[in-house]
């Protein structure tokens, strides 16, 4: 892959103070992800793999190291999280085991207030979160209040929230994991195709390794540490023939975003399209 | 999207129940500060409808409406021979327990000078106003006669000829009015027993020497009012009347002083702690409720901020959602105010100006509570939602 890795963790270790001793969390680890790239974080419980996202994410400082985006650095040690949420907001899209929607909005209106608080007019917002929700096969729900949804339910609206600034990173924390297998299947499906069709770099903290075939690589966490890294590589996988043009799009599209003033529109972003079948009996949608 | 206005939505009911809750609580200072200054409007009522500007009354006392007086029987015919007076009225009022249809009823019976005085200064609600020299009467609404009762008093038989409305005397009693010399008539008639024991006392105080009682205490005229001519000098005026010794003189503001700063000022003193007290109430419940309600969306006010919202929405959604509280607490309180005042016995006067004042005391209770709920909000952190 050219250019730039959209994520870039360099060294990063972090540190806890538990009673007199330190828990090494994460210890040394470097990370690059490219836009386009499906990568998986793997390791068993307590190997960091929370803590690397949540670096990676920018919302913890490493004790050591640095997080860098598209080249620039973005976290240090001293740096104040709190002024990045800006930049969060419009890079940097999560999705964690949990859906954590807002209980009394809407699906329709979770997807749409995450353009909001960015500025987006709330009817383009509204849709655009529609057609999100619809592209994720929840055209019946938007309306619905989270409580009325399904686990399944909840997290693809969770997903599209994560897509609604169109990030070009987006990192999950276990997101299958309160999912069945099948269901868990079809998350990672979605994952695949955003990463293909929007060009995105995605993270995946997963246990289910029933869905590797959707991974362009693999790393483990033990105690802190990678044990079987690839950094930078290209990814294996031989789709997305022009995934190449889509981020460079997509970049060019974020920086006429910034220019364009408090209210931008999003008449430009869209859907898709429907998400692509890995095999003919799995259908990512029910 | 107002997400405190979906929030408000979302959980309608326990958002209007709260809202009654401090509304209660609003009514209740409303009704604290309107019976504060219904009192005040009560008490001066006759001091500024009857159109006096000089109030003539017993020497060394502070007017009929702080103590007793009595003055003599000739005061009234001296003022009009002092030069600037315009209209002179003697002035009795006493208050009275009556059998009417089986109830007891109370009023404060009032001597009109007819027929100087027919009582043009009264708003008559209905009925007409007295004509005849005796055994006539308005009354007030609030005394529970309607026009055209009898009414014993005394040994005489009185007609309602008249009624008002919201007429009363400082302690609430409505106001009677009959001719002066009815009202001598009737503060005059004693029970066989007062006579009794007058009688008694009369003998026991012969005994021992003297009786010291003077004119004044015989006759039951309290005041006499007087009307300036234009262009009289008040100065000039007082100071002929105060040189025959025997009476004081004083001014309606001295009236309104006398009302307001001395016989009713425990009273006062004791409305407006209420009204404090009532305030600190609102201000810890309006402001715990906030920090509830703030309390419970931690976790949704977390990630807010991991999808990068900016703090002005986490402020604007507590700020809003706390004036909404304020705003609808204050239209209920408002309406229930209206709705339930008017039933209670004595007046509750709902100045608009005491209500505006009383709306930006909540404002600033509410805002002082968002604030509260603001810098809690502000100190969570956005993996707060991951644990
Ligand atoms: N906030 C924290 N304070 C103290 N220790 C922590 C904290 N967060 C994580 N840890 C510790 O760091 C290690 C890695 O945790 P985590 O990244 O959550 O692991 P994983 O997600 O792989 O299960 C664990 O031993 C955990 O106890
Ligand atoms: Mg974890």
């Amino acid at each position: 892959m050219t250019g730039e890795p959209v994520l870039s963790v360099r060294d990063a270790t972090r540190h806890y103070p538990s009673g007199d001793t330190v828990v090494k969390a994460l210890d040394g680890v470097s990370l690059d992800v490219h836009a386009g790239e499906l990568v998986a974080v793997i390791g068993p419980s307590g190997s960091g793999k929370s803590t690397l996202l949540l670096i990676a994410g920018l919302l913890e400082p490493p004790s050591s190291g640095e997080v860098r985006f598209r080249g620039a650095r973005v976290s240090t040690p001293a740096v104040d999280l709190d002024r990045l949420r800006d930049f969060r907001r419009r890079n940097i899209g999560f999705v964690f085991q949990k859906a954590n929607l807002i209980p009394f909005l809407t699906a329709g209106e979770n997807v749409a207030l995450a353009m909001e608080i960015d500025d987006v007019a709330p009817r383009a917002a509204r849709r655009h979160a529609e057609s999100l929700l619809t592209g994720l096969g929840l055209e019946r729900r938007i309306g619905n209040l989270p409580a009325r949804l399904s686990g399944g339910e909840q997290q693809r609206v969770a997903i599209a929230r994560a897509l609604a600034n169109d990030p070009a990173l987006l990192l999950a924390d276990e997101p299958t994991a309160a999912l069945d297998g099948r269901r868990g299947r079809q998350v990672i499906a979605l994952f695949r195709s955003i990463a293909d069709r929007r060009g995105a770099a995605v993270v995946v903290v997963t246990h289910d390794l029933r869905a590797a075939d959707y991974f362009d690589r693999t790393i483990e966490l033990i105690d802190g540490r990678i044990v079987d890294g690839r950094i930078g590589t290209t990814p294996a996988s031989g789709e997305g023939g022009g995934r190449s043009l889509e981020p460079e799009m997509f970049r060019n599209e974020t920086q006429h975003r910034r220019k364009s003033g408090a209210t931008r529109s999003v008449q430009d972003r869209s859907w898709p399209g429907p998400v692509p079948c890995r095999s003919p009996d799995e259908d990512p949608i029910p | 999207m107002n997400l405190a206005l979906a929030d408000v939505r979302h959980g309608f009911l326990r958002f209007f129940l709260t809202m009654i809750g401090v509304g209660f609580l609003i009514m209740a200072a409303t009704g604290m500060i309107g019976l504060y200054r219904g009192i005040v409007d009560d008490a001066l009522l006759i001091v500024e409808r009857i159109g006096a500007d000089l109030w003539v009354v017993q020497g060394g006392r502070a007017g009929p409406f702080s103590e007793s007086s009595a003055i003599a029987s000739d005061v009234d015919r001296r003022c009009e021979g002092v030069p600037g007076v315009a209209s002179v009225r003697r002035f009795v009022q006493i208050s009275r327990q009556f059998s009417f249809e089986g109830r007891t009823l109370r009023a404060a019976v009032t001597g009109l000078d007819f027929p100087t005085d027919r009582g043009d200064w009264l708003t008559l609600t209905s009925g007409r106003r007295l004509v005849a020299g005796h055994f006539e009467a308005i009354a007030d609404e609030s005394v529970g006669l309607h026009l055209g009762a009898r009414v014993r008093l005394a040994r005489d038989d009185f007609t309602i000829v008249g009624t008002t409305r919201g007429m009363v005397d400082a302690s609430g009693d409505g106001l009677l009015f009959v001719t002066v010399a009815d009202a001598s008539t009737i503060a005059q008639k004693r029970s066989g027993e007062e006579i009794l024991l007058a009688r008694a006392a009369a003998g026991r105080t012969a005994a021992a020497g003297p009786t010291g009682s003077s004119v004044q205490q015989d006759s039951k005229i309290s005041a006499v009012l007087l009307t300036l001519a234009p262009g009289a000098e008040e100065a000039r005026v007082r100071a002929t009347v105060l040189a025959w010794g025997d009476v004081d003189v004083l001014s309606r503001s001295d009236q309104r002083t006398l009302l307001l700063d001395q016989r009713l000022w425990r009273l006062r003193l004791q409305i407006l702690a209420f009204t404090g007290v009532l305030l600190v109430v609102m201000t810890i419940v309006i402001s715990l409720i906030i920090y509830m309600l703030t309390m419970e969306k931690l976790h949704q006010i977390a990630m807010l901020k991991l999808i990068g919202a900016r703090n002005s929405v986490i402020v604007a959604m507590i700020l809003q959602q706390s004036f909404l509280i304020g705003a609808g607490a204050l239209v209920l309180g408002f309406l229930m105010s209206h709705l339930v005042f008017p039933h209670f016995p004595r007046r509750v006067l709902i100045e608009p100006a005491d209500f505006a004042l009383l709306s930006t005391a909540v404002g600033v209770v509410c805002g002082f509570a968002g604030l509260l709920g603001i810098s809690r909000a502000l100190r969570v952190r956005a993996q707060e939602v991951l644990s």
